[in-house]
């Protein structure tokens, strides 16, 4: 008797909690109305189950409880019942399966003038990057990742060269336009997931996969890494921001390029570009005749870029682009002073030409001043560096412990190190933190920091804003 | 009794009581079937997994080029024949349980087991030739997996081995043979499963692409 | 009748630890299953302490929690649901139901038990290494799995793949017994179609559970061998910590196959024999057969045949190919159908029945109302399209829970109540066990029902902590707190069940050898408890169904299986 009241209650609290909760699906932003209208469907049709079922239990323990002169029906089977059953159930299922499948061909088939964007995801931020002009997004490969590039975008694909980069964790769409995220990972399973668009998909490391939606207004909305990927998952932060078409266009065209990303910016000795025509200069043999010390076999390349030389029928010319192009493609068209003609000639891309002069001019010049200019060094704020460069996923400002130490407070204060050590945390402390996370190890937190990807100028930035703190 | 005739029954009507008794040796044989059934789906899923890994680019067969590990495969060729000597053994024996020649079971079975011990330190020695060669376990796909096959194969002979070590034993302790049809029978499964691993680790891409497209899993 | 002439044990070491007994065995799995569930449920209690109160407890922090979290889950599916309901249940009941004097193996069915607690040793032992246990979700995903951005990807993931290899290894040899004993061991008059359909479940889920261990041992072993040699089957090219890494060309989504196809036969593992299980309960509590036998029956093979054809219905976000969601969503919402006959076909049953509202049948209506709504939220999810938004968010962590962790495990007491006089002679106090049921059963439902809600807002699963996050009111933190006060009483108020285990084997009332007036045959064994051999001189013969509850033209409300007259329709 108990049971069946409780049972009655449990039924239409339910049903009351339903509609009374304030925990409802999150207001749509994108096309896909439809899945909400096929969870509609698929609530209703369950929910009459639930309730009868709940309902007949109930029913039966009171009607049926046991009394001394009761005896049971005996009935092993009852074939027409059953076999009704089995129609009935049959039809509901199908009933939700065909709404189903048919919204589910619409987001397997993306429409044909939907834009593309890709998602790359990485422990623990996301980054964006756009096709460009030319509507291609150029290849890409995780060897060709590197401080400097950090979508591993293959600096000798023409179709790179424009496409735009996001290292900021904020993306901005424009309103009405079917988009097609293309997802890709850097390092484990990941997934691009807004609640208010409703469509998700992991991001996979070694393939491309896909989701597409059009947001159907504007607004600011947040990004959730929806598929486990270690310790920083939880905080694995970014945002989309809707807005009208001219606006987008304007935010985008502001975006650096890939070519522009390809200067000298960072840390690393040598720009990407300069350390790809490094290896198309080792590919192609031109380190067996040139070098950067002096030889008989040709020019060395130590200083020559911007230099004056002479040549065989004595004039002068500077080794600027153009010269340095026609000394490769027409090898012996003029021949320095002192050189015998042995050049061979050699078949390179456009690209391939510029990197290797690229290298000619940043190594050989090493001392050049212009080497030490970067393309947006400084321009984000030391705050604005943290959220999207991923740092305040473990590390926070606030005081509380989420993976790694928080950075309130943390300046100028000593810290224990896993080795047993002091250490007061300066500037140099910080950056080597930054840039070699497990040399000096906090006690008590896990080595999962990975190497942080900034110039030294966004490095100095990050340091400022953690001493505000 | 099918299972389509059992599944119809009706079991709260009048039936029969009667079911014919069993004998420990067809438990036992209904054991190893069960057994081997679970072997296979093992190594079927590694085969599924195999073809769906062969799709990907970096896949290099293994023995279409002399630079290629299992190129040389005389020594998989001489395994080969101490299993089919060892299944042969077990087989003469099996039979010889039937006529009731206790003496030939037992010839008959530890020849069979010192062939199956040929065969294991054949695949060993092929092995050290393949690390010698610089051929380790990481260098490509597929040699990873021909590692994988033939070490729980080896796995699974050495289980059988102790299955033989017991027969070996009840037949001179007890004179009981009944074992001895068990391990023939695993013994044969093993030398068919040697012979189709040992066929798909050297075939031809065309073959194995042919069959990854069959199942749906070309790219 | 196999080998059962070896002589009844002797001393204290082969009567109760190295014994041969299906029951000593089965009652040497259920107590370590339900040690090593109670050291999850701790585990759970403090990830919900962290969910309700965040920050609370200094030493739960993320490394932790999502220790927790994998050793939690992965626990309570293998070492206990699927480890109590064949190696314990199964063990016991299989030859008292099918009028066997035991397993037709019993020395591979006693390594059975000493090789699954091998297994749950080396995997408590991860607690114990550098690193500490694998932090890596019970799905234990490649790559990160095994990269050091997770808990525990030194030792813990290794023991962990190690302990769940002998843990397979122990499924299969006591697979081996449960099938062959059903197949070839039965009794005289005992044909399949008279088994009791806990036999039935358990049957079928042993012969799932022999096909899709394979398929975690592979995956397994493909692991170690990335972890441990380099290889590369499911690590493409990836940068870990800023570096590359060796390996190339893998598949992450190769392991999800595979695990899949292990890991969905799986929960039938778990939900076969308590079906089984409550067909039994309801039927000899409410004193009427089971409605619709046949169609149970089949509705257990077909559930099981199904079960290898929906796996990647756990895969509709992982960027397989999109055309394979089409097939698999048709294939799930196919297996709602012969489930859902099970679910009429268990309250038919109480329809013209005469039902006695004891402890095991309070828990068994317990388990068909939560099923109930476990299976309906299944069918948002296997609905491709419906999972998009809701997969990864705590509507599929309430449906999981739902159908796994509360309704099975109210089979399990509901079960444990029923069969505990079988097995010590005495009643478990009945007090205790209603208070016990009204705690578990509305307590496990004020937690999972509002969690769905959660789900439908957005809030996703794995997370450490929902700071900052907008879309998310600070109504639902609260609504975490009360879920894991609600978490905290159920947990607590296992002890009273626990208590009632230990108090009832001493201070119990005397049971009789068949309380609740049941047909199957373990209730007709001479002794209660059973003795070696379990029927002492003469095995019975079976004469009839499972189910002759109430027949007409009888006095008495039931007929037991061995109950000689022919049967009158």
């Amino acid at each position: 008797m108990a049971f069946a009241v409780v049972l009655v209650i449990l039924v239409l609290g339910s049903v009351l909690f339903h509609f009374l909760s304030p925990w409802n699906i999150t207001p749509i932003a994108s096309n896909w109305g439809s899945i909400d209208v096929t969870m509609l469907i698929t609530l209703v049709i369950t929910a009459v189950v639930f309730i009868a079922v709940n309902f007949f239990i109930a029913y039966a323990v009171i009607k049926f409880r046991h009394t001394p002169e009761r005896k049971a029906q005996y009935e092993p089977e009852n074939k027409k019942l059953e076999w009704w059953l089995t129609l009935g159930t049959s039809v509901g299922i199908i009933a939700m399966l065909a709404p189903g499948l048919i919204v589910y061909a619409d987001f397997v088939n993306v429409p044909e003038d939907a834009h593309q964007v890709e998602v790359v995801g990485q422990q623990w931020s996301w980054s964006f990057r756009f096709p460009g002009e030319d509507g291609e997004l150029g290849k890409s490969a995780i060897e060709h990742i590197s401080t400097d590039n950090g979508f591993g975008v293959d600096p000798l694909d023409g179709a790179g060269q424009d496409d735009r980069l996001l290292t900021s964790n904020t993306l901005v769409l424009p309103v009405n336009r079917p988009v097609k995220l293309l997802l890709r990972s850097k390092d484990v399973l990941h997934n691009f997931y807004v609640p208010n668009f409703r469509v998700k998909m992991d991001s996979v490391p070694g393939q491309v996969s896909y989701q597409w939606f059009t947001p159907t207004r504007t607004g600011d909305f947040e990004v959730l890494c929806a598929e486990y990927c270690g310790i920083g998952h939880f905080n694995m932060r970014a945002f989309i921001k809707v807005v009208e078409q001219q606006e987008y266009d304007d935010w985008l065209a502001g975006l650096p390029t890939f070519a522009q990303s390809l200067k000298k910016e960072a840390s690393e000795k040598l720009s990407v570009k300069a350390e790809k025509g490094m290896q198309v200069a080792q590919q192609k043999g031109c380190m067996a005749c040139h070098g950067f010390e002096s030889s008989p076999a040709g020019p060395s390349w130590l200083g020559l870029y911007g230099s004056t030389r002479v040549m065989k029928d004595g004039s002068e010319v500077v080794a600027d682009d153009d010269y340095l192009k026609e000394a490769i493609l027409e090898p012996n068209a003029s021949v320095v002073k002192g050189y015998a003609p042995i050049m061979p000639k050699l078949e390179l891309s456009e690209l391939e030409m510029e990197s290797v002069i690229a290298f000619i001019k940043e190594r050989g010049n090493e001392t050049d001043p212009e080497h030490q200019q970067g393309t947006d060094a400084g321009k984000a704020s030391g705050a604005e560096l943290a959220q999207s460069k991923g740092c305040t996923a473990c590390h926070s400002i606030d005081g509380s412990r989420l993976v790694g130490p928080s950075w309130q407070g943390i300046y100028g204060s000593e810290r224990t190190l896993a080795s047993g050590e002091t250490v007061t945390v300066n500037d140099a402390y910080l950056k080597e933190s930054m840039f070699k996370p497990n040399a000096k190890m906090v006690e008590g937190y896990p080595p999962v920091m990975p190497p942080s990807q900034l110039s030294t100028a966004q490095a100095n930035a990050l340091i400022e804003y953690i001493k505000s703190l | 009794m099918s299972i389509f005739q059992t599944l119809t029954e009706k079991p709260w009507l009048e039936g029969k009581n009667e079911i014919q008794q069993k004998s420990p040796d067809r438990v036992k044989k209904s054991a190893v079937k069960v057994l081997l059934s679970v072997i296979s789906v093992l190594f079927f899923l590694f085969f599924v997994a195999f073809l769906m890994r062969s799709q990907y680019q970096d896949w290099r067969p293994l023995a279409e080029e002399p630079g290629q590990p299992l190129f040389y495969k005389g020594q998989l060729w001489l395994n080969t024949l101490y299993l089919i000597l060892s299944s042969l053994c077990f087989h003469w024996a099996s039979r010889a349980v039937n006529h009731n020649n206790a003496k030939s079971v037992q010839v008959g079975i530890l020849i069979g087991g010192l062939f199956a011990a040929a065969f294991i330190g054949g695949q060993l020695v092929f092995w050290q030739q393949l690390q010698a060669q610089g051929f380790f376990v990481n260098h490509s796909p597929a040699l990873s997996f021909f590692y994988l096959f033939t070490g729980l194969h080896i796995a699974h002979l050495l289980g059988g081995m102790i299955a033989w070590a017991m027969a070996l034993f009840s037949l001179k302790k007890a004179g009981n043979g009944s074992l001895v049809g068990l391990c023939a029978t695993y013994w044969h499964y093993l030398l068919v499963l040697w012979a189709l691993l040992f066929a798909l680790l050297v075939s031809k891409p065309e073959t194995y692409d042919a069959i990854a497209a069959f199942c749906g899993l070309g790219q | 009748m196999t080998a059962q002439e070896h002589h009844a044990p002797q001393s204290f070491w082969t009567k109760y630890i190295w014994s041969q007994d299906h029951k000593v065995i089965a009652i040497q799995y259920s107590l370590t299953a339900i040690f090593v569930g109670l050291v999850a449920l701790v585990l759970s209690t403090l990830m919900r302490l962290q969910l309700g109160f965040p920050g609370s407890f200094d030493f739960i922090d993320a490394s932790a929690y999502y220790q927790y979290v994998t050793m939690h889950g992965m626990i309570m599916v293998v070492y206990l649901l699927t480890a109590i309901f064949l190696g314990g249940f199964g063990n016991y009941l299989i030859p008292l139901m099918v009028g066997a004097r035991d397993m037709v193996f019993p020395f591979v069915n006693m390594l059975s038990y000493w090789f699954y607690l091998l297994a749950v040793v080396v995997l408590l032992a991860s607690f114990f290494v550098t690193g500490g246990p694998t932090g890596a979700g019970w799905t234990l995903y490649p790559p990160q799995a095994i990269l050091p951005g997770t808990p525990g990807s030194d030792w813990g993931i290794i023991l962990m793949l190690v302990s769940l290899g002998i843990f397979i290894i122990a499924a299969t040899m006591g697979g081996l017994n449960y099938v062959t004993t059903v197949l070839q061991a039965r009794t005289r008059g005992m044909t399949m179609m008279r088994m009791p359909l806990t036999i039935w479940g358990i049957f079928m889920a042993t012969i799932l559970a022999l096909l899709a261990f394979p398929a975690l041992f592979v995956s397994a072993i493909m692991m170690l061998f990335d972890k441990l040699l380099g290889t590369s089957f499911f690590m493409p090219a990836i940068l870990s910590m800023g570096e590359q890494m060796g390996h190339e060309g893998g598949s992450p989504i190769l392991f999800q196959h595979l695990f899949w196809f292990f890991g969905h036969p799986e929960v039938y593992i778990v939900a076969l024999p308590a079906f089984g299980i409550v067909s039994d309960l309801i039927s000899t509590h409410a004193r009427k057969n089971i409605f619709g036998y046949r169609m149970m029956v089949w509705a257990i093979v077909v559930i099981g045949v199904l079960s290898f054809v929906v796996w990647a219905h756990h895969m509709y976000v992982s960027g397989m190919n999109p055309y394979f969601g089409y097939f698999f969503a048709t294939t799930t919402l196919i297996i709602a159908v012969p489930t859902a006959i099970k679910v009429y076909n268990w309250v038919l049953t109480l329809w013209q029945g005469n039902i006695r509202m004891s402890v095991p049948m309070l828990f068994a209506l317990g388990f068909v109302s939560t099923f109930t709504i476990g299976g309906l939220t299944g069918l948002f999810l296997g609905n491709v399209v419906v999972d998009l938004p809701l997969s990864d968010t705590y509507f599929v962590v309430a449906h999981f829970h739902m159908v796994m962790g509360v309704s099975p495990v109210l089979v399990i007491f509901g079960a444990i109540y029923h069969w505990y006089p079988k097995m010590s002679g005495k009643m478990l106090h009945e007090g205790m066990g209603k208070f016990h049921f009204w705690a578990t059963f509305l307590g496990t439902y004020a937690i999972f029902f509002p969690m769905h809600y959660l789900g439908v807002l957005g809030v996703p699963r794995r997370y450490y902590a929902y700071e900052n996050y907008d879309f998310i009111p600070d109504s639902a933190k609260d609504l975490n707190a009360f879920i894991t006060i609600a978490a905290i009483f159920v947990a607590l108020a296992q002890l009273v069940f626990l208590f009632n285990l230990a108090w009832s084997y001493f201070k119990g009332k005397e049971s009789g050898p068949n309380p609740w007036e049941a047909t199957t045959l373990e209730w007709q064994t001479e002794t209660t408890p059973p003795g070696h051999g379990n029927w002492g001189e003469t095995v019975p013969v079976c004469h009839r169904w499972a189910y002759d509850y109430s027949v007409p033209g009888y006095e008495q409300d039931y007929l037991p299986q061995n109950y000689p007259e022919e049967a009158k329709v």
